[in-house]
């Protein structure tokens, strides 16, 4: 029982001597929460600049994948080799090589 | 090929124009290329080309040689027009049709129709290495659009 009481005592007597160490937290405190108001509104700036790029997108026109598609082209033959008769009006034209 | 041949090219309906297309990454393309056309000042033209596609792997001069030889051509003339690139010229004015065309690899195929000044506008392009009913969809279209 005395040992019990010892103990209380000692543990008061931690707790008033550690009681300096709250004024150190509550500066502390008021430095995190400057630096949380400082993140929050830094947070705010980047949800801006994400509903302007956001924005911007919605705005641009889709852009078209890969080479446009074939279209129409005036093709000379004259370097050509050609097959079949003179009648015929469709022609087939083959870009090839050898190799 | 064969099949479009007896289809579409023996029955008049479509005429084939083969046109040169020599890659630069090829080494070998553009002399097997060039002796065709040689091949061809002697009347052999087809002959050649028909030798060079089905011997894909022997391109290399002394090969060209024999390929000339063996379809029985006179080979000092064969040699010279190689060796001279007299129709390199014409190659490569196949070859920038076909930039213009949009043609940036082989084989490349386009359809069209013969204008009144002998050049063909063509409306149709079809990539290479494609089955031949693609082909015959193509084609087929091509001519009833034309009905």
């Amino acid at each position: 029982m005395k040992k019990l009481a010892a103990l209380s005592v000692f543990v008061i007597l931690t707790l008033f001597f550690t009681q300096p160490g709250f004024g150190q937290t509550s500066e502390e405190l008021k430095s995190l929460r400057e630096e949380i108001k400082a993140l929050k509104q830094g947070q705010t700036a980047i949800q801006k600049d994400l509903q302007e790029i956001k924005n911007l997108l919605q705005t641009r026109p889709a852009q078209p994948q890969g080479p446009p598609p074939f279209k129409e082209a005036v093709v000379s033959i004259d370097a050509g080799h050609v097959k079949g008769r003179r009648e015929a009006k469709l022609v087939m034209i083959d870009f090839s090589e050898y190799q | 090929m064969p099949q479009l041949e007896k289809d579409y090219i023996d029955t008049g309906k479509m005429k084939y124009v083969f046109m040169d297309f020599p890659l630069p990454m090829h080494a070998q393309a553009m002399k097997a290329s060039e002796a065709a056309w040689c091949a061809g000042d002697q009347g052999k033209f087809w002959e050649m080309h028909d030798r060079l596609f089905a011997n894909q792997n022997a391109l290399a001069p002394e090969a060209l040689l024999k390929h000339a030889e063996v379809l029985g051509l006179d080979a000092a003339q064969f040699k010279q027009c190689l060796d001279s690139g007299k129709h390199a010229a014409q190659i490569k004015a196949a070859m920038a049709e076909g930039q213009k065309a949009g043609i940036t690899g082989t084989p490349a195929f386009l359809l069209g129709f013969v204008e009144a000044d002998g050049r063909v506008k063509a409306t149709k392009k079809i990539p290479g290495a494609v089955p031949y009913a693609t082909f015959k969809a193509a084609i087929d279209e091509m001519l009833s659009s034309k009905k």
